[in-house]
C-alpha cells in the first residue's frame, strides 16, 4: 500500500533529509576551512604554532570532508527513500535521534581535536580523544556510535522496503551496500601489533570503504536521481547499476592491491593490484560515452539546469579524477616513486570532488525544487553557474598546483635523490614545489569563494519566484 | 629506474588515459550531433591515447607483464567509444520501443 502525497508536500523523511543537507554545506564549509588554514601552513609553517597545528587542521579538514559527505549521501537516501517505496519511512524517530546523536558525536569529536588534540597513546587516548589511524581519528566511542547510526540507517531502509513490500532494484543494492558501509567501518578499531596486519585493516577502511560501498552508495542516489531529474526509465537506469557494480567489485576491489604494494605484503600484491589498478579507468572511459549520450539527448535541458550540470560533472569529475590522475601513478613501478608525495592529495581532491561532491549537490538543488517551487517550470538562477564554473575551475587549479609539487617530490626527493632526508630538505625547498604551495593556496581560496557563491545561492534559489507567485496570487 | 624512466612513464600514462577519455567524449559528441568532423577528430586523441601506450612499452622501463597490459589497454581503449556508443543506443531504442 503506497502513500503518495500530493505535489510540493514531504514527507517526514525528506524534511529530515533536509537537515541532512545543512549540516553537510556547514561542515563542507569547515572542510574547506581547515583546509586553507593547512594549506597556509606549508608556505608559513610557523603560523598558528602551538595553537592549531597543521597535525590538527589537516586532520579536521580530512574528517570534516569524510562526515558532510556521509550525511550527504544519508540526506540523498532519506530525500529519495519514500519516492522510491512510495510511503514514509519506518521509524523516522529512531532516524531524528540518530541524526542528532550523529551531530553531537561530531561536535564533541571536533571540540577534542581542537581543546585536547592528543594524548599519552594509552586505551584512554585510544577510547576518548583519537585513534590515532591517519584519516579515520575519531575516538573509539565515536567509531562505535558511527557503526550504530549506520544501523539504524540500514534498519529504516529495510523496515521501510519490507512495510511497502516493494524492493525495487536500487534499494535492494541499497540495502546490501548499507550492511558493508557498516561493516567495513569496524575494520578500523581492530588492534594488532603487526603493522603490516594494522595497514591491511587501515586500507579496508580508508579505500575499500571508500571505493567500493561509497562508490555504490553514490551510484544508489545517482540512479534514483536521474529517474527524478531526466525521466530516465527505471530498466536503464537499474541495469547501469548492476554494471557499476560489477564494476566496481570487478576491478575496485582487488585495484585496492595498489594500496598494499608498499606495507609489507606477498610480492603477489604488486601484480594483482596493479593488474586491476591499471583497468579501473575503462569503464570510466565507458561512463563518459553514456555521460555525453545523457547530456545529449536532452540537449543540457531540464527543469533543473543545476542539478543537470552537477551531474553531467559527476561522470566526468569521476573519470578524470579516479580515473586519469589515479592511472598516472597505479603502476608500482611508478608507485615506488611517486607513493605519499603531493601527487597522492592531487588525485584525492579531484576523485573526492568529481564523484562524490558533485553527486550531492545533484540532490541538493533537486531538493530544493521540491521545496521551494515544485510547480515551476525552471529551476535557475544566476549564482548557480558563477559557483559551477568557479568551483570546478579552482578544483583543478588546486589539484594541478599539487601535481606540479607532487612531481617534483617524485623525481627530486625519490628518483633523482633516493629518499635521503637530505633529499627531502631539497625537493621541499625546490621552486616548482613551493610555486605548486603558492599556488594551491591561491586556488583553495577561489575554492572558498566559489563555496560562499553555492551556499548564497542555495539559500536563495527559487525564493524571488515563490515570493513573487505568492503576490501575484494574493492579488488575484 | 632512472628519474628520467618515471617522468616518462608518469607523463606517458597520463597521455594515454586522458587521450581515451578526449576520445570518447568527442566520437559521443560527433555521433550525437551528426557531426562526422567530429568523429574524425576524435580519432586523433585515439592516435593520441595509442602513442601514450607506445610510449609506456617500447622502452625497455618495463617488465613483459606490464608491456602487455599496457597493450591490452590501450586496445580496449580504441573500441570502447563505438561499443559503449552500441550498448547506449541500442539499449535506448529498445526502451522506448516498450
Amino acid at each position: 500500500m503506497t502513500q503518495a502525497l500530493p505535489q510540493g508536500r514531504l514527507y517526514e523523511s525528506q524534511k529530515l533529509a533536509l537537515w541532512y543537507f545543512w549540516v553537510a554545506l556547514a561542515l563542507f564549509g569547515a572542510q574547506i576551512l581547515f583546509g586553507l588554514l593547512a594549506a597556509w601552513q606549508y608556505l608559513d609553517p610557523n603560523f598558528l604554532h602551538g595553537k592549531l597545528n597543521f597535525m590538527t587542521n589537516r586532520m579536521l579538514h580530512i574528517n570534516a570532508m569524510v562526515v558532510w559527505l556521509l550525511l550527504g549521501f544519508m540526506g540523498g537516501v532519506y530525500w529519495f527513500l519514500p519516492l522510491e517505496l512510495g510511503r514514509e519511512v519506518v521509524g523516522i524517530r529512531l532516524a531524528r535521534f540518530a541524526f542528532f546523536t550523529l551531530i553531537a558525536a561530531v561536535g564533541i569529536v571536533v571540540l577534542v581535536y581542537l581543546l585536547v588534540q592528543y594524548g599519552p597513546g594509552n586505551a584512554f587516548t585510544l577510547w576518548f580523544i583519537t585513534e590515532g589511524r591517519e584519516y579515520i581519528e575519531a575516538p573509539r566511542w565515536a567509531d562505535i556510535g558511527i557503526v550504530a547510526v549506520m544501523a539504524i540507517f540500514l534498519y529504516n531502509v529495510v523496515a521501510t522496503a519490507l512495510k511497502a513490500q516493494r524492493i525495487t532494484g536500487v534499494v535492494a543494492v541499497l540495502m546490501f551496500d548499507l550492511v558493508a558501509l557498516a561493516g567495513l567501518y569496524t575494520a578500523g578499531m581492530h588492534y594488532t601489533p603487526n603493522i603490516s596486519m594494522d595497514q591491511y585493516f587501515w586500507w579496508w577502511v580508508v579505500h575499500l570503504w571508500v571505493e567500493a560501498t561509497w562508490e555504490v552508495l553514490v551510484g544508489s542516489i545517482m540512479a534514483m536521481a536521474l529517474m527524478h531529474l531526466l525521466g530516465t526509465p527505471r530498466r536503464i537506469v537499474e541495469t547501469w547499476l548492476y554494471l557499476e557494480v560489477a564494476l566496481v567489485f570487478g576491478t575496485g576491489i582487488l585495484g585496492l592491491g595498489h594500496h598494499y604494494f608498499w606495507i609489507g605484503t606477498p610480492e603477489y600484491w604488486l601484480g594483482l593490484g596493479g593488474f586491476f589498478s591499471a583497468l579501473e579507468p575503462i569503464p570510466l572511459v565507458a561512463m563518459v560515452v553514456h555521460a555525453v549520450y545523457d547530456a545529449g539527448v536532452h540537449r543540457m535541458q531540464t527543469v533543473n539546469q543545476p542539478a543537470l550540470f552537477w551531474a553531467i560533472a559527476q561522470a566526468f569529475g569521476n573519470f578524470i579524477g579516479a580515473g586519469v590522475w589515479g592511472f598516472m601513478q597505479t603502476l608500482p613501478q611508478i608507485n615506488l616513486y611517486s607513493h605519499g608525495t603531493q601527487l597522492a592529495p592531487a588525485h584525492g581532491h579531484l576523485a573526492f570532488f568529481g564523484a562524490y561532491v558533485t553527486a550531492i549537490l545533484t540532490v541538493i538543488y533537486m531538493a530544493l525544487h521540491q521545496v521551494r517551487r515544485p510547480e515551476l517550470p525552471r529551476f535557475d538562477s544566476k549564482l548557480w553557474k558563477w559557483a559551477f564554473v568557479l568551483m570546478v575551475v579552482s578544483i583543478f587549479g588546486m589539484s594541478a598546483a599539487m601535481t606540479v609539487a607532487g612531481f617534483t617530490q617524485t623525481m627530486v626527493e625519490r628518483a633523482i635523490g633516493g629518499s635521503t632526508w637530505q633529499a627531502y630538505i631539497d625537493a621541499q625547498q625546490h621552486p616548482w614545489f613551493q610555486n605548486g604551495m603558492v599556488w594551491r593556496f591561491v586556488f583553495g581560496v577561489f575554492f572558498l569563494v566559489s563555496y560562499l557563491v553555492l551556499l548564497w545561492d542555495v539559500l536563495t534559489i527559487g525564493r524571488g519566484e515563490a515570493r513573487m507567485a505568492k503576490e501575484v496570487g494574493a492579488h488575484d | 629506474m632512472t628519474s628520467e624512466a618515471v617522468r616518462d612513464l608518469m607523463l606517458y600514462g597520463m597521455l594515454m588515459v586522458s587521450a581515451a577519455g578526449f576520445y570518447a567524449m568527442f566520437y559521443a559528441l560527433g555521433r550525437m550531433l551528426g557531426r562526422p568532423a567530429v568523429v574524425a577528430f576524435s580519432y586523433l586523441f585515439a592516435a593520441l591515447q595509442a602513442l601514450g601506450a607506445l610510449g609506456m612499452i617500447l622502452p625497455p622501463y618495463l617488465d613483459p607483464f606490464w608491456k602487455y597490459l599496457i597493450a591490452f589497454s590501450s586496445m580496449v581503449y580504441l573500441f570502447i567509444p563505438q561499443g559503449m556508443w552500441w550498448v547506449v543506443t541500442t539499449f535506448h531504442e529498445k526502451e522506448h520501443a516498450h
